[in-house]
């Protein structure tokens, strides 16, 4: 193995780096930059990479989806979804629970990311939760949970990096999500109707019908987000980028009609909202950069290699697959994560011959569900400000919900037919 | 000494939100761009054959744009592994926060310097959907690079010399 | 001791320009006695078409199949190679993309004396294109304009004019996102070679396929002048005869890939329409000339036309 110094100098910088608290994004060029330098090559290329990982369109659309869901926040819109969830499950037993879980539903059909889905249903569910009796540990643990679906239903900046990468149909991805989307919403609420039998949590009255019409009135226009971005994109519209444009068009008309936001807060407002979208895209930009150091290293063919001793199979392979993600999930962000690895798992999948599109939802699952392990994972770290819990304590409770996210990713492994079929049955 | 980097300090924080309200413009144009398309398209039925190039661009833009915006309000994530070891405030913390800025600092250098010849290169790239050679676009490398030395280095100067203003002033 | 050439394209184990490479590879082992080969990376596993372009000037890859549009945007002269009907027919074509041809070697010429660190080494190609749509079928520019077709074309001015021109609405799109957007009906056309359009499974969305030819595809296999160097003088000659061999075996073997990918599409429901290529030549007039001059490509032309 004529590239073991490089391959080396670039994981070990980039672990010694990470741990000495140099932000992620950063790590990733400085260790890419580090290993081309031992290689002998060009110093020109590491911003070369770093440019043409962003020269592509379809990426584009990650902008609007990150956009679509901060203002959903900044602009008071989110409350709105609140109402109407409350009206429609706020009586089940473990009312707020699974409010809390439907409406991180109706979020994730607007937002592209679940961290964003944390801090918008969060901030306003879990003070909720608390005064109704939940410990702030599993409110700060289901809030955290169901976050995770703003990465898997469309839209989902996951799915546009990973269909961007590996030349995948990023509208087939969203509509492959959909359904283990949903599924994880259900189990989530299932397993919070369990805990509030077991806890013998009261059961809130239902809404009065003209309560209920009342936040279905005032949720009609917000419900224009998703209905743009979903209807559009599996109704003959949009492509994925137009529908976040127009997404992010009519919440800003939304919110102008609305007044929710104050002429004042608009320069803070929108520079936040830029520093949103730049953040995560350098580090994107950084990581696929190290991605590209990792191919031309040949480090996937010594995964490779090293599998096709061992006559592990399509599932064998997928199994494997998430098992390196589940690691690097837990202690790098899922989408620098997913695609740092993507080279690996393209070489693992090409070795045991698996569908293209059903790895790609394996992976995306898998990156979301890195996003609530420990010790690095975003939305249980933003979900634990909010509530003000101590990690440990979120992460013992989040773990039944792990599980069970756990348990679909197998379902999906073997059964690939939950994340194909919507998109074959639009063939 | 001290007011001088004082100085720096509040020239690097104009710079940021400077470069922060160009974003902002970049935006809106890209947004802009890709809804006339759209309405182009599907009203007018011809294409802005331009549209796609230059909202790529913009996207570029603002992404190491704000990058740099970010390096100077120390808002970039990073992962810490170390917490339980290096409390707030500690000596070891201000060598941590020392050392992230050197990196910038040193990363910008590269990007600064490389970034020059790589624009350059791009003058032979041409763009036909825009017109204009690529190598205009890429000026955002060498820019980037130099907006991450500065604020790297005015980092490291208000961590030191500030620090030891701080001293004095205490003895 | 060996020298191994890296050697990136977009494609896949199963394209054209991965075969490109293979035989390229074959050709070197077998010329040198197995003293130069090739370590090909796939699937763009090094970058895009432009990025390797980069990659090649700046040392870090050594070889690079490109096709000639994204090339263009490093020298303008090979835009003529996008405007449709540029070759008479297939033979014309073969005859220009021949290792002693003027037309061949004038490219070269141009390739070397841009001062791009580059050099052209063999031609590639991805077939000649076809168009396809999802609304009925297309024997002439007038069946496009009446069935106002949308149409997805590559992201350049010259396209748009040729197609808007035959009454097309030209559109900006990722291929990847075609087959999808024309399930939905956002586009309703697309142009490209029968092998590409297999792979992406376009008839599924769009059966109807039209004949037009309208363009023998020219693609590039360049290498990088640092890669050049490190070849010793005594071998330079058996490498450009490898490239020169492999070049030509990957057009003729491309005619029988293209019949392949055309069965392979009427087996599973696509329609094939024969067109009326004089229409489609006849609008084109002074675009030639226009095209020519405005890339400074006026020498090309000729040549084409003289052969
Ligand atoms: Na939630
Ligand atoms: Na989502």
């Amino acid at each position: 193995m004529s590239n073991a110094p490089e391959i080396a100098l670039l994981f070990s910088s980039f672990i010694v780096l990470l741990v000495v608290r140099v932000p992620l994004a950063l790590c990733l060029a400085t260790s890419t930059f580090l290993s081309m330098m031992v290689a002998g090559m060009p110093p020109v290329l590491v911003v070369e990479r770093l440019y043409a990982a962003l020269d592509y369109f379809p990426l584009l659309a990650i902008p609007f989806f990150i956009l679509a869901g901060f203002l959903m926040n900044q602009g008071n819109i989110a409350e709105r979804f609140f109402d109407l969830a409350q009206a429609m499950v706020g009586h089940i037993r473990g009312g707020l629970a699974q409010v809390n879980v439907l409406m991180s539903m109706m979020f994730a059909s607007v937002s592209g990311t679940a961290s964003a889905d944390t801090a918008g249903v969060g901030s306003m569910v879990i003070p909720a939760m608390v005064k109704k009796g939940y410990s702030p540990g599993f409110s700060a643990a289901i809030t955290a949970a169901s976050s995770t679906m703003g990465a898997i239903i469309p839209p989902s900046v996951l799915m546009i990096v990973y269909g961007s990468l590996a030349n995948l149909s990023i509208t087939a991805l969203f509509m492959a999500g959909i359904v283990p989307g949903l599924l994880v919403g259900l189990s989530q609420m299932a397993i919070a109707y369990r805990r509030a039998v077991r806890d013998g949590m009261h059961r809130e009255q239902r809404p009065d019908r003209r309560r209920f019409l009342h936040a279905a009135r005032r949720a009609i226009l917000p419900m224009g987000v998703p209905i743009i971005i979903i209807g559009g994109i599996l109704g003959a519209i949009f492509t994925p980028t137009e529908a976040g444009v127009v997404a992010v068009a009519y919440a800003v008309v939304l919110i102008v009609i609305l007044r929710s936001i104050s002429l004042k807060e608009l320069p803070r407002i929108t520079r936040e909202a830029v520093l949103m979208v730049a953040l995560p895209t350098f580090a994107i930009a950084a990581a696929v950069a190290f991605g590209w150091m990792i191919a031309f290293l040949k480090v996937p063919n010594i995964v490779g290699e090293m599998i096709e001793g061992y006559d592990i199979g399509r599932q064998g392979g997928l199994i494997f697959i998430v098992l390196i993600f589940l690691v690097m999930g837990c202690f790098i962000d899922g989408v620098p994560a997913m695609i740092i690895f993507l080279p690996i798992a393209q070489k693992v999948a090409a070795v045991t011959g698996i569908d293209p599109l059903h790895m790609a939802m394996v992976i995306v699952m898998t990156a979301a569900l890195g996003l609530v392990t420990p010790p690095f994972g975003l939305c249980i770290l933003i979900a634990g400000k909010i509530a003000g819990v101590p990690t440990p304590v979120i992460v013992r409770e989040t773990m039944i919900f792990v599980a069970a996210f756990a348990a679909l990713i197998l379902a999906i492994i073997f059964i690939p037919g939950i994340v194909l079929f919507l998109p074959e049955t639009f063939s | 000494m001290s007011r001088h980097v004082e100085l720096l300090g509040r020239v690097a924080s104009l710079l940021e939100t400077t470069t922060l309200n160009l974003c902002v413009l970049l935006a809106v144009l890209m947004s802009a761009t890709l809804l006339a398309e759209l309405v182009a398209r599907n009203l007018i039925g011809t294409t802005l054959i331009w549209s796609a190039e230059f909202a790529t661009m913009c996207f570029i833009w603002i992404a190491f744009l704000g990058s740099t915006a970010a390096a100077r309000r120390r808002d970039h994530f990073n992962v810490d592994l170390i917490g339980r070891w290096v409390p707030a405030g500690s000596p070891a913390e201000h060598w941590l926060l020392a050392l992230t800025a050197a990196i910038f600092a040193g990363f910008g250098a590269v990007l600064l310097i490389n970034g020059i010849s790589f624009a350059e290169t791009g003058m032979r790239r041409f763009s036909f959907s825009l017109g204009i050679p690529q190598g205009y676009t890429m000026l955002i490398m060498p820019v980037s690079g130099a907006l991450f030395l500065f604020y790297g280095c005015v980092e490291l100067l208000e961590l030191f010399i500030d620090e030891d203003r701080e001293n004095v002033e205490r003895a | 001791q060996e020298i191994v050439l890296t050697a990136g394209t977009e494609s896949n184990e199963d394209g054209l320009y991965y075969r490109t490479l293979s035989l390229v590879d074959e050709n070197l082992r077998e010329n040198t006695d197995g003293k130069v080969a090739l370590e090909i990376y796939p699937n763009q596993q090094l970058g895009n078409e432009a990025s390797m372009i980069e990659g090649l000037r700046s040392g870090s890859l050594d070889i690079a199949v490109v096709g000639g549009a994204n090339f263009a945007s490093f020298l303008p002269e090979f835009q003529i190679f996008s405007v449709p009907y540029i070759f008479k027919d297939y033979d014309t074509y073969r005859a220009a993309m021949a290792p002693d041809s003027s037309v061949w070697s004038m490219m070269q010429t141009k390739v070397t004396d841009a001062d791009l660190g580059l050099q052209l080494m063999a031609p590639s190609t991805v077939g000649s294109r076809w168009v396809a749509n999802s609304e009925g079928e297309v024997e002439s520019p007038t069946d496009m304009k009446a069935l106002e077709l949308r149409m997805r074309v590559q992201g350049n001015p010259i396209e748009a004019e040729v197609w808007g021109g035959y009454g097309a609405n030209p559109v900006n799109m990722p291929m990847p996102e075609v087959v999808a957007a024309m399930r939905q009906g956002v586009v309703q056309a697309v142009e490209n070679a029968p092998d590409i359009l297999y792979t992406y499974k376009i008839h599924e969305a769009a059966k109807y396929l039209s004949r037009t030819d309208h363009s023998f595809y020219v693609a590039l296999v360049l290498m990088g002048d640092d890669a050049m160097d490190k070849i010793p003088e005594d071998l330079k000659p058996a490498v450009k005869e490898a490239f020169a061999t492999a070049g030509q075996q990957l057009l003729d073997e491309s005619v029988a890939a293209q019949e392949r990918a055309v069965e392979g599409l009427v087996a599973e429901g696509a329609i094939i329409t024969e067109v009326d290529k004089e229409a489609f030549r006849a609008p084109l007039g002074d675009l030639y000339d226009r095209v020519a001059k405005g890339a400074g490509a006026e020498d090309i032309l000729s040549a084409i036309q003289g052969l």
